[in-house]
């Protein structure tokens, strides 16, 4: 589904991504954990594109967006974004939020978008929200709706950037909760976060990152047993305790 | 000062209500260029300022020369160089277009600046979350930044207007009959200054107190809705 190669990224003299190789699978649920500044979101960002790669190749669902004028915009309604700080339409209703890119951007029929919409929504336990304004919301309800916003892309894959980070810890749970559901459906998922439960959970691989480098991958269980790399170890620790 | 050979006697102030349709011309006469220059200003403000937050460095640039040059140079040369200048080119516009173009510019230069700071008081995410979704950059503008970035706006862009309303009285100058220079011309043959001009002020006053009075409400209200958000996000 989303294959990078040589990939590096460059914010004027500092090297933040080096030399990049990574493959997801279809289906994929690959959790990105490493310390603040490693890249993470970097990485990610590269995948739809928001951040453009100094050099190397990115190839999303067949298409090379690193190729000059690759349909960019139309690569990015199959890869929807949750983000830490939501993000949501704060002049718009939750059920407008669903609905906008889909009309818009996806010719989607209003009243199509609207009953897909109610279907996420019941999905994610917001349907009763739907008329509200995101900002009458909670942090946890906010990014539950703004996952059923990226569902409502029909996405084949969804990056999630620590979208729990932001929360107050008695709603990061609830948001766990929806996206451990979505697992269970085909859809290719990256997320960085540091919610090890979650990956142990859910993820098929955990890759460890620092300083730009993608230092060491696996299944989860590998992170918790038996890491190699001296610095993933003292990362673990620090988040493990 | 009221009494019979005072500035304010009152048998001028009879003259002048006797005069009273010489004034109902300046008076409409100055509402006339007003809506036409506040459509140009809004035009070019809406243009300028959307250019002006664009991500082509060359197109930012343009739009900061136009602003800078328009806002660091007084109206008043601006109508001069139309009136005296053109000509030389050949072109010779009414004395009306002149008013329309020089102040239209001249305010939408202004206005530019108030369209670009609203547009910029909306956070980076929303356009990232806009383009995550597959707007486009015009899309994410029309849908998602611009009518954020109107609740911002409107206030300023209204005091502007006001100040469009009360430069419009430099195309006196040029001898535009518009309040001012009806006010003028009307008590330079009689001298009865005082009450035209009181007059001419009065008529200005009621186009622009309902104005200041609409920003100020608008501005209360915006202010009230983010405190309103603030409240709500902590509760
Ligand atoms: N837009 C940017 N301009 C300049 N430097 C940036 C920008 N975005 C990120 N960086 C830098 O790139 C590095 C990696 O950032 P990031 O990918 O956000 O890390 P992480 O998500 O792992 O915390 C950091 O040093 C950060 O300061
Ligand atoms: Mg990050």
């Amino acid at each position: 589904m989303i294959k990078i190669e040589g990939m590096n990224k460059h914010f004027g003299k500092l090297h933040v991504l080096k030399d990049i190789d990574l493959h997801i699978k279809t289906g994929e649920k690959l959790v990105v954990i490493g310390p603040s500044g490693s890249g993470k979101s970097t990485l990610i960002r590269c995948m739809n594109f928001l951040e453009k790669p100094t050099s190397g190749k990115v190839i999303v669902d067949g298409v090379e967006l690193t190729a000059p004028k690759a349909p960019i915009t139309k690569v990015r309604q199959n890869v929807a974004m949750v983000f830490q700080s939501f993000n949501l339409y704060p002049h718009k209703t939750v059920l407008e939020n669903l609905t906008l890119a889909p009309i818009k951007v996806q010719g989607v029929d209003k009243k199509q978008a609207e009953e897909s919409a109610m279907m996420y929504l019941d999905r994610v336990g917001l349907a009763n929200k739907a008329d509200a304004y995101p900002t009458q919301l909670s942090g946890g309800q906010q990014q539950r709706v703004a996952i059923a916003r990226a569902l409502n892309m029909h996405p084949k894959v969804i990056l999630f950037d620590e979208p729990t980070s932001a929360l107050d810890p008695e709603m990061i749970q609830e948001v766990l909760d929806v996206m451990v559901g979505l697992s269970h459906d085909n859809i290719t998922m990256v997320v960085v976060t540091h919610e090890m439960g979650f990956a142990r959970q859910v993820a098929d691989r955990v890759l460890f990152m620092d300083e730009g480098e993608i230092v060491e991958q696996g299944p989860p269980e590998h992170f918790f047993t038996n890491p190699t790399n001296d610095r993933t170890k003292l990362f673990l620790s620090k988040i493990l305790r | 000062m009221f009494s019979a050979n005072g500035p304010f006697a009152w048998f001028k102030w009879e003259a002048l209500f006797l005069d009273w349709k010489v004034f109902v011309g300046g008076f409409g006469y100055t509402i006339l260029l007003s809506v036409f220059a506040l459509v140009l200003a809004l035009v070019i403000g809406i243009i300028v300022g959307i250019c002006s937050t664009s991500q082509t460095k060359i197109l930012r640039g343009i739009m900061r020369v136009f602003v800078e040059f328009f806002q660091n140079t007084p109206l008043l040369v601006q109508i001069f160089v139309l009136y005296n200048g053109l000509p030389f080119l050949g072109i010779v516009l009414s004395v009306t277009t002149i008013g329309i173009l020089a102040v239209g510019v001249y305010h939408g230069a202004y206005i530019a600046e108030v369209v670009r700071s609203g547009i910029s008081s909306i956070t980076k995410g929303q356009f990232e979350a806009a383009y995550s979704q597959g707007f486009t950059y015009w899309q994410a503008m029309r849908y998602i930044v611009l009518p954020q970035a109107k609740r911002v706006i409107m206030p300023p862009l209204t005091m502007q207007a006001v100040n469009l309303i009360k430069n419009t009285s430099m195309i006196a100058i040029i001898s535009g009959a518009d309040i001012i220079f009806t006010a003028k011309s009307w008590s330079s043959t009689n001298m009865y200054y005082a009450p035209a001009f009181v007059v001419a002020g009065l008529l200005y006053f009621i186009l622009c107190f309902p104005l200041t009075r609409a920003a100020k409400k608008m501005e209360l209200r915006a202010q009230e809705q983010a405190a309103g958000h603030v409240r709500e996000q902590a509760a």
